[in-house]
């Protein structure tokens, strides 16, 4: 990992379009603004990460409880009709 | 090694269900072809299949199977991104997690789906500053949705 110092208002370029600039540190909290091509997506890691791995974990089917499931909504709407 | 088994698997038609995905999925950004595909054992649960890697495959559902209410809100860079203006010009899904314990499936409410209809451009978009949780419960929804349609069976529930 590149470990840059910055203080507020000071920025960071990455590759050609992507600008991370220090807005304001208090206290630490540090709040930092993003500028970038509006297609590059921009997440805080936790929520990445979540879903990253609840997408890991949707790859990676019961499949037949899934089986199961879909026959119990099939058996479930036939008796409700 | 897994093997998986598919009876009557059916596409929709090559061209109607091929999406392009130019950022892949979160955590798969290197897939960016997929296909969505119907089989009829497990409805209402639809493939969704890679295809640089066809053993790479998600079950995804309509949101609308277990939630009426679900309003996601677009950013505007995922808005640019999918080239649309509002959301009636895409097709929305949930991803779908079906684990070991069966009453514990769950969709992903915080990170849909969303494919532009006409161009078949899709993106996993991560909503903002909406409470939507990544392991929505969906069995229960389910069910009583399909209960609550036929409002006669509905008053003869014990």
């Amino acid at each position: 990992m590149l470990v840059l110092s910055r203080k507020p208002n000071e920025s960071i370029i990455i590759g050609d379009n992507v600008e991370i600039t220090v807005v304001e540190v208090r206290g630490e909290q540090v709040k930092l603004g993003i500028t970038a091509p509006r297609e590059v997506p921009v997440h805080r890691k936790e929520i990445y990460n979540s879903i990253h791995d609840q997408n890991i974990n949707s790859s990676k089917n019961n499949h037949a409880n899934l089986d199961k499931l879909s026959q119990l909504f099939k058996k479930k709407r036939g008796s409700s009709e | 090694m897994k093997t998986i088994v598919v009876q009557e698997e059916k596409s929709i038609g090559t061209k109607e269900s091929l999406m392009f995905f130019p950022e892949g999925i979160i955590g798969f950004s290197d897939h960016k072809e997929f296909e969505i595909v119907c089989d009829k054992s497990k409805e209402p649960f639809v493939w969704m299949k890679s295809i640089k890697d066809n053993s790479l495959a998600f079950i995804i559902i309509d949101p609308k199977e277990f939630k009426q209410e679900y309003n996601p809100v677009l950013s505007i860079s995922d808005k640019a991104a999918l080239q649309i203006d509002n959301l009636a010009e895409c097709s929305i899904y949930s991803l779908v997690c079906v684990p070991k314990q069966s009453d514990e499936i769950s969709a992903n409410l915080l990170a849909p789906i969303i494919i532009n209809k006409n161009t078949k451009i899709g993106r996993q978009v991560i909503l903002q500053e909406q409470d939507y949780s990544v392991k929505h419960l969906i069995l229960e929804d389910m069910l009583r949705k399909i209960e609550d349609t036929d409002v006669s069976s509905f008053s003869q529930a014990k």
